[in-house]
């Protein structure tokens, strides 16, 4: 019995493992972001890197996290969605020509999106999302924007964050901060502030 | 207890009665609660787990004005079973409600937007309480637990328990799912509905026109297969057919009813907007076009309902809609009351089209009536380059 239940628990163990994201340190020093840009962390986080986003967290991507997105082109979503192909082609598509309105109606609705999402970007999934405050930002040299996010997690944890964008070369490239209101959000804001005020793009 | 823990108490439940011997159903009485040794007590055990789990989502719309008159249209319905049921309103943008065997009912906003008046969301709360009243859900139950069925009910509850992030619609529906009914039962809470309505003095006409209204929704849609209450309800045109029929009964014997509507619309034109831009996050254009044609026939806020069509067109963005789109706008401010959005979204697509003077006196209008805009800062540096 109490073998069955060790393997049993390996088992679980293996499964739970293999649905982990791998990270790597992030030193605080100048860090390339997708070839892009470049950023200065000042403090290390930890970073995982899942096709076009980048994600670096302290205390776990659900409390957390910096969400780096690099290069989103035309017609592409948000966030990778692995799911049936009907429901895919009703998940939001980045366009080339959007305005800065646009552009932050298209992360609202990908947050919320109706139909399933990915793994990816945990933190920021949402319901009753709110954007305000969106205004000009320079992203690095480049004219973009900026506005700030109040939502809810599907269960219920109230989450703040703020992204900051700009479009070059006809892509889409977002940096978001969010984690939760209560404690996590306010901890690293600051030096997330600090980290979009580093960005360096040519 | 999470939801996947709650679906393994249902194996367990499922798995350790499968030797139990089905017995006749009594229609649940007003305050009755199942004896603690019986197989409807551990049903109403994981049911109520599952409530109070999905009571802190974030996906419950909490205003106190909007759940009271939910509550008052329940209680006006069936005043005896008034502290038995319970519900939430969830923030989902489909058509759908569903009773728990507890008592603890899921009313979808998608269903809230849809209804025109509050006749017609009384009959489908009415029909949701004729499967409670009869104890549908555990019929169900037993005759699953009795038959070969037992495997399809595992699969559904273990589809539940692996969506993970996929969503929580995605566990909602699972749930539904799992009390699917028959249906003579959906014919029998059909029947129950309509007498609940008619009984506390609502146009029961209104129970066929509902129906006919979803139905022509779903024909227009992209993807019908994504109408959650079809899986669970089987609706048809015979349904329908049968509540006109009965409808008629009743007028020939001079009985007669109200719709409401003005109290409906009152109460939840508040929520319309945010209901709306949902709605549209679906993408099945085409099947809320349907929804907007039934809105704007209310005649209640046209300004509002003109601004979502003009939305819909934008997002949409096939070739022409921005013409409509504009067009749509345009017809949004000549209405007395209208979203300040619409002028900003008017401004965008002129801006876009070339028309930069249009696009300039759009935007400034934009601030100048909506001094408070979320995005003043960003519009005002729009108006800078283009001058």
């Amino acid at each position: 019995m109490l073998k069955n239940r060790g393997t049993l628990f390996l088992l679980a163990g293996v499964f739970l493992m293999s649905a982990c994201a791998h990270y790597t340190l992030v030193e605080p020093v100048k860090k390339d972001i997708g070839g892009s840009y470049s950023v200065e962390p000042q403090i290390a986080w930890n970073r995982s890197v899942q096709g076009k986003i980048e994600i670096w967290t302290i205390d776990g991507p659900t409390l957390e996290a910096v969400h780096f997105f690099n290069g989103i082109s035309d017609g592409q979503n948000l966030f990778p969605f692995h799911g049936n192909s009907d429901r895919k082609a009703k998940l939001p598509k980045f366009n080339k020509n959007m305005t800065a309105n646009e552009a932050q109606e298209f992360v609202v609705d990908s947050m919320m999106a109706p139909y399933g999402r990915s793994l990816v970007g945990p933190n920021m999934i949402g319901t009753g999302v709110q954007a305000y405050n969106l205004r000009p930002f320079k992203f690095g040299s480049h004219p973009g924007f900026r506005f700030e996010l109040s939502y809810l997690s599907e269960e219920g944890l109230e989450y703040d964050g703020f992204v900051v964008g700009t479009i070059k070369a006809d892509q889409l490239f977002l940096v978001c901060y969010a984690g939760a209101r209560e404690y996590y959000y306010p901890k690293y804001k600051e030096t997330a502030e600090n980290i979009i005020a580093s960005i360096h793009m040519p | 207890m999470t939801f996947k823990s709650s679906c393994i108490w249902i194996l367990a439940l499922c798995l350790t009665c499968l030797s139990c011997a089905s017995t006749q159903v009594q229609d649940i009485q007003p305050g009755e609660k199942p004896a603690l040794e019986s197989d409807e007590a551990g049903l109403w055990m994981v049911m109520d787990d599952i409530e109070a789990n999905l009571k802190t989502s974030g996906r419950v719309e909490h205003d106190p004005e909007l759940n009271d008159y939910v509550k008052k249209i329940l209680c006006k319905l069936q005043p005896n079973y008034c502290d038995d049921i319970r519900f939430v309103i969830v923030q989902t943008p489909h058509f759908n409600a569903s009773m728990a065997p507890n008592g603890f009912m899921q009313i979808w906003t998608g269903l809230m937007l849809r209804a025109q008046n509050e006749a017609q969301l009384a009959y489908v709360l009415g029909h949701e309480i004729g499967h409670y009243q009869r104890r549908h859900s555990l019929i169900q139950w037993r005759t699953i637990r009795d038959t070969s069925s037992a495997l399809i009910f595992l699969q559904l509850v273990a589809a539940g328990a692996g969506v993970g992030y996929a969503g929580s619609i995605a566990q909602m529906v699972a749930m539904a799912g799992i009390f699917a009914y028959s249906r003579d039962m959906e014919r029998e809470a059909d029947d129950i509905g309509f007498e609940i309505i008619a009984d506390a003095g609502y146009d029961f006409h209104e129970a066929a026109n509902i129906w006919e209204a979803l139905i022509e929704e779903r024909d227009a849609a992209d993807q019908p297969d994504q109408f959650i209450l079809f899986a669970s309800h089987p609706t048809t045109g015979e349904r329908v057919n049968a509540m006109r029929k009965m409808a008629d009964q009743l007028e020939s014997q001079g009985r007669a009813g109200h719709p409401y509507q003005r109290e409906y619309l009152d109460a939840t034109r508040p929520f319309r907007a945010k209901w709306l831009k949902n709605e549209l996050r679906k993408r099945d254009f085409a099947a809320s076009q349907v929804v907007l044609k039934h809105l704007l026939s209310t005649g209640d806020n046209p300004g509002e309902l003109h601004f979502y069509q003009g939305e819909l067109y934008r997002m949409r963005a096939k070739q022409g809609d921005h013409e409509k789109a504009i067009a749509s706008y345009q017809q949004a401010l000549r209405c007395e009351q209208y979203p300040p959005a619409a002028l900003r979204s008017l401004g965008l697509l002129f801006w876009k089209t070339g028309k930069v003077e249009a696009a300039k006196d759009s935007f400034k209008n934009y601030l100048n009536l909506h001094p408070d805009a979320p995005d003043y800062e960003m519009i005002k540096s729009y108006i800078e380059e283009i001058q």
